[in-house]
């Protein structure tokens, strides 16, 4: 403990020269001594009511001293806990963030090659969507026209047919030609047979022959009859086959066309789906990216945890510094009772010498960090 | 194939963001959390580039920058000091150990890919 301060003894020694004058001038009778006795008694009461009064406060103010010491040592550990779990749990919290966001971007990234390969397959290979479309067009296109070939040989056909009905007029002629022939004809033996009749004997065999001839016209007459029922009978079928074929032409003719409005339609919806999907898958695709690029944006976002991670170490440790000053502003003061005010100076510029960001320094003198787009890269 | 970088940094997240930020651009990647560690990582194969942080704790960037061009397999492997250190004294020492580059966080990817392209071994 320090000695107390000599200027309190001051009242004692001015007690004690102010009786030493009482007794030079007033001698060593009984009332200059009793004055000088009260004078020095005074002087020596004053003193140590001093004396006491500066150890009492120079208790006061070790108290006060070790008091903020014990304030030092108490709450700054409290502080440097709590920064330091912020830190920790900044720390955990951001490398969980940033494994879920590096999850997504790897999600993504996969589910954009499988697309990327997917629509490559799709739009390229035999057995995509493009490749089904063009070659189902193609098949049913050459089926319709395989339909259309029919339908042209079937009036080709039908054209034939109807072209057989001028034939049939001309057998119709022949068969009446070959009629007329055999009246005639028959006509004619009959002429024959009278005039053999008419000849008597010498005709008797020409009469023969006349017979005979008029039953061959008689026969040709019949054969006409048939020849022209036959005649008959083919033109009539001619007709009806004509007018079924007809028909069914017409019937195959509606059928095609209604087959080639039906696959016209279906390939067209089947088209709008196929470009729907393409866009979609477009659109997909580049949502995804944007996606991606988003999420590796905030992951490099991240990187103010590592910076925020350091100052906050730093702040930590230079916490430690300030139970360390308090400590020493009391031992200084109970060494020798000296009580100087706190210097910040020494220990900022302690601080300075940790920093180690540029952002630090610029806060250390009172300043505002301004955000950079650009990486400060030095090539050596 | 596919080149092969190796990140050194005591933040997972960090690395985390070097490695999409790199595997984006087509490269390998392979990881150590401070500088023993990705020194016992180094066992012979090929890398063509270290990034490597500065303040680690176990060993620091300075100090693994110094060990790695000891070892004649990667003596001229490229090294690029990323760190959120700016001071000047501290870059000069990293240029002296070898160090090919000094960027410091936080660092826009396509800045950081440009100049490993510029610096990547062949």
């Amino acid at each position: 403990m320090n000695r107390p301060d000599p200027a309190l003894l001051y009242p004692a020694a001015l007690g004690g020269c102010g009786a030493l004058f009482v007794v030079i001038t007033g001698g060593l009778g009984w009332l200059p001594v009793l004055l000088a006795c009260v004078l020095a008694g005074a002087g020596v009461a004053l003193g140590l009511r001093q004396v006491a009064a500066q150890t009492a406060l120079r208790q006061t103010i070790a108290t006060y001293l070790a008091g903020q010491a014990n304030f030092g040592d108490q709450v700054v550990p409290v502080w440097q806990g709590h920064i330091e779990s912020s830190r920790e749990q900044m720390e955990t919290a951001v490398n969980a963030l940033s494994e879920r966001f590096g999850g997504i971007v790897d999600k993504l990234d996969s589910a954009l090659q499988t697309a990327g390969a997917e629509t490559n397959r799709v739009e390229t290979s035999s057995s995509g969507m493009n490749a089904v479309f063009e070659r189902s067009e193609h098949t049913l296109n050459r089926l319709i026209s395989t339909q259309d070939a029919a339908m042209r040989s079937m009036e080709n056909m039908l054209e034939k047919v109807q072209g057989l009905n001028q034939f049939v007029g001309e057998l119709h002629g022949m068969a009446a030609d070959v009629a007329r022939i055999a009246q005639q004809t028959n006509l004619l033996a009959l002429n024959a047979a009278i005039e053999a009749a008419r000849a008597g004997e010498l005709g008797r065999g020409f009469a023969v022959v006349a017979k005979e001839f008029r039953m061959l016209s008689t026969q040709s007459g019949e054969t006409g009859k048939r020849i022209a029922e036959k005649v008959n009978i083919i033109s009539a079928a001619i007709v009806d086959t004509c007018t079924v074929v007809r028909d069914s032409v017409a019937k195959e003719d509606d059928s095609t066309e209604t087959a080639h409005t039906t696959i016209s339609t279906v390939l067209a919806d089947f088209k709008i789906i196929i470009d729907a999907f393409e866009r979609s898958s477009t659109l997909l695709k580049n949502e995804s990216i944007g996606i991606q690029s988003e999420v590796n944006q905030a992951l490099v976002q991240m990187q103010f945890q590592d910076r925020v991670s350091q100052i906050m170490t730093q702040v930590n440790k230079n916490l430690d510094r300030l139970p360390a000053v308090l400590h020493e502003q009391l031992q200084t003061y109970v060494s020798n009772g000296t009580l100087h005010a706190l210097e910040p100076q020494e220990l900022l510029a302690e601080m300075q010498k940790t920093y180690v960001m540029a952002d630090q320094h610029v806060i250390h003198q009172g300043g505002k960090v301004q955000q950079s787009n650009t990486t400060d890269i030095s090539f050596f | 194939m596919a080149k092969t970088i190796m990140i050194v940094d005591d933040s997972a997240s960090m690395r985390r963001v070097f490695g999409i930020a790199l595997k984006g651009a087509g490269y390998e990647v392979l990881e150590g959390c401070d500088g023993k560690d990705a020194l016992s990582k180094l066992t012979g194969q090929k890398v063509h580039m270290i990034i490597s942080d500065v303040n680690m704790p176990v060993m620091d960037g300075i100090t693994f920058l110094k060990a790695v061009k000891q070892m004649p397999a990667y003596k001229f492997t490229p090294v690029i000091m990323l760190t959120t250190e700016s001071d000047e004294s501290k870059k000069r020492e990293g240029q002296a150990a070898g160090a090919r580059a000094w960027v410091v966080k936080p660092f826009q990817p396509e800045q950081l890919i440009n100049a490993v392209q510029r610096l990547c071994l062949p």
